[in-house]
């Protein structure tokens, strides 16, 4: 079964996702992913948690997450509970400095306390993820399947959350294109296949390049295969021979 | 796509006359379950690297032939390796890593000292006649080589050091513990494991597979040592010509500079180069698809800029030899294929690892032999071959 694709334009098309599920004309010509949204939430806002910091050190100043959250500026429908009883969802922010392991450990302690967790990393700017991050997450005991969502983009992943592709298929889909691409491919394997080719890959290369990000990848896949995420990569590649081009096809492979 | 039968293979020991493997045996899910069970459950495999459990507690979990494991440092710096599989009702006690003072088991709790001994089991009142003695964690043999912990899943096999790594030593006069590791990374393949091994175990493709580094070497000097458990390809490197220079990566060799590849049955490999190594780990995935781990080490300290070239250099060898055994792979799914034949000159170390995998599939013991001595004395083979009296061995290093 084909699982999905990343777009030409090189990202997780999560709108392509919802328009799937709502499947209706008139949310299917909304052009705007938040739009679309709050079309498929029916309004309802979104109550954040911000999950206790573990170091102690820190325990005084404010919260990091609400300082990167109040510089992003208010996201629209979403509100940041001051009791976590009353949240929709614990919200972890991997902040740029970050210890993965620290970060990892926040997710795990909120999974165990019973919260719907939400993973996203700021760490390396909106277009890749931490490469340890995962790792970290895979010396954890948390099925990474069961991520409410795992993101580099807090507006990706709050749309994530609210609308109904939490459920099934379709919100497993999302966790793997989102990790294979801003993680494995931005975070790892992006750099090599341009050390190797340069940004143009001649066509007599292209053969070498794919070979090249299929493995990488595949091999990186394959460390979260057993926590919720078993897919591998059915094709890969670079539309118009350019490395920022990329593009993978994925399978299910449960 | 051809119909798949596997039938028991006939094996001639004598490479000038030996047939190589048929093709099912890389194809047949029945076959890689089998060799699950008799070479990677019976032989030494790498479970970690030692700076992953450096310090008392320590603890890793892995897995090894498909089996579950953790290792662990306990408190008196013993290493110990234990089956990932509580008594209670098979949940597991380790995941990822970390340092722990015991192992608990993530479904009821049943906690386990790094001895393996059980500690403690919540709420058993009323179980009758428990001895917590017959409760254990059950133990894995450990042991090491260089920066690397191996384990036996074999309970009655030899000791690493007798099966090869006292002849790995002796014969490459590799020392790890001198050289530091630079650079990881894994590559997931789409071929069974043995069209790797196979690949990995001749340099007859070198010239047409492999044109960055065949500049390297003298392939008329490209000859395969075998002995039980290992075997050793080496060739010389040539020194480059007039104006070839810089196309080059050794163009200066010394008299004795050699390039070497180890091949440690079943899936452990050393590249051998005259200023770095790698180590180079095979690991099967399913029957078609095989995981590899390579490990970059330098003896000397380097510049980050020859690191990365070094890196560069290697890993193009590695993708053309990952698009060759993809090839491969399919090529044996063809109607139009069943069994090949080998080069003599060429190809005793593909040969000596397919008898090696016969072996241990069709034989309950697998006996040892420690002689340092390579089974093939090249210069006398080479001469009778050719019809011409064998000059005086040269030694090689």
């Amino acid at each position: 079964m084909t699982l999905g694709t990343i777009n030409r334009a090189g990202r997780p098309d999560l709108a392509r996702l919802l328009r799937a599920i709502a499947a209706v004309p008139p949310q299917d010509e909304l052009a705007d992913t938040s739009q679309l949204v709050r079309a498929l939430s029916g309004g309802r806002p979104l109550s954040l948690m911000l999950p206790e910091l573990i170091d102690p050190d820190r325990a005084d100043a404010p919260h990091p997450a609400l300082v990167y959250l109040g510089a992003f500026g208010e996201i629209d429908g979403v509100s940041v509970a001051d009791d976590s009883d009353d949240a929709d969802i614990a919200l972890v922010l991997h902040l740029s400095g970050a210890d993965p392991t620290v970060t990892a450990l926040q997710v795990e302690a909120a999974i165990t306390a019973g919260h719907r967790t939400a993973l996203v990393d700021v760490s390396q700017g909106a277009d890749r993820a931490d490469p340890a991050l995962l790792p970290a997450l895979a010396n954890t005991t948390v099925y990474i399947g069961n991520l409410a969502a795992y993101d580099v983009d807090i507006n990706r992943a709050i749309a994530a959350v609210m609308t109904p592709i939490r459920d099934g298929t379709a919100h497993r889909r999302y966790l793997a294109l989102t990790m294979v691409y801003y993680w494995a491919w931005r975070g790892i394997v992006e750099s090599e296949v341009l050390a190797a080719f340069g940004e143009s890959i001649p066509p007599h290369k292209m053969l070498r390049a794919t070979t090249q990000a299929r493995s990488r990848l595949g091999a990186e896949l394959l460390k979260v295969r057993g926590r919720g995420l078993p897919y591998v990569i059915r094709t890969i590649g670079f539309d118009g021979g350019r490395v920022d081009g990329f593009w993978v096809d994925l399978a299910s492979d449960s | 796509m051809k119909k798949l039968v596997t039938t028991p293979q006939s094996y001639d020991s004598n490479v000038a006359r030996a047939q190589t493997l048929d093709a099912s045996w890389y194809l047949d899910p029945a076959v890689y379950d089998r060799e699950m069970e008799r070479i990677f459950a019976r032989t030494w495999q790498v479970a970690a690297r030692l700076d992953q459990l450096a310090k008392p507690g320590d603890y890793l979990a892995t897995e090894v032939a498909g089996e579950p494991i953790v290792l662990v440092r306990d408190q008196t710096n013993q290493l110990r390796a234990y089956y990932n599989v509580c008594p209670h009702r098979a949940g597991i006690v380790a995941r990822g890593s970390g340092n722990r003072k015991a192992l608990q088991c993530l479904y009821h709790g049943w906690t386990f000292d790094l001895n393996g001994c059980l500690l403690r089991t919540p709420g058993l009142e009323g179980t009758e006649g428990f001895d917590p003695a017959q409760f254990a964690l059950q133990p894995i043999r450990v042991d090491t080589w260089g920066a690397y912990i191996f384990v036996n899943l074999d309970s009655g096999a030899a000791p690493l050091a007798q099966v090869w790594g006292d002849a790995l030593t002796a014969t490459s006069g590799i020392d790890l513990n001198q050289w530091r590791m630079v650079e990881r990374a894994e590559y997931l393949i789409d071929c069974n494991w043995k069209v790797y091994l196979d690949n990995y175990s001749e340099g007859y493709h070198v010239p047409f597979a492999h044109p960055g580094i065949a500049k390297e070497m003298n392939l008329d000097d490209y000859f395969v040592d075998t002995w039980r458990f290992h075997s050793q390809q080496r060739v010389r490197i040539k020194p480059a010509g007039k104006g070839s220079a810089k196309d080059r990566r050794y163009p200066t060799p010394g008299e004795n500079d050699f390039i070497k590849y180890h091949v440690m049955f079943p899936n452990f490999m050393i590249d051998e180069y005259p200023d770095n190594l790698s180590i180079n780990v095979v690991k099967p995935v399913s029957v078609d698809k095989t995981l590899l781990s390579f490990e970059w080490y330098f003896k000397d300290e380097h510049d980050d800029a020859t690191v990365t070239s070094m890196v560069r250099f290697a890993d193009d060898v590695q993708y053309e030899d990952i698009e060759i055994c993809e090839y491969v792979q399919r090529g044996l799914q063809s109607r139009a294929y069943n069994r090949g034949r080998f080069s003599a000159r060429h190809e005793n170390g593909v040969h000596h690892f397919q008898s090696l995998v016969l072996e241990y599939l069709d034989n309950d013991t697998v006996p040892l032999d420690t002689s340092l001595t390579p089974r093939e004395d090249w210069n006398a083979t080479l001469h009778t071959w050719r019809g011409t009296p064998a000059r005086n061995a040269v030694a090689v290093p």
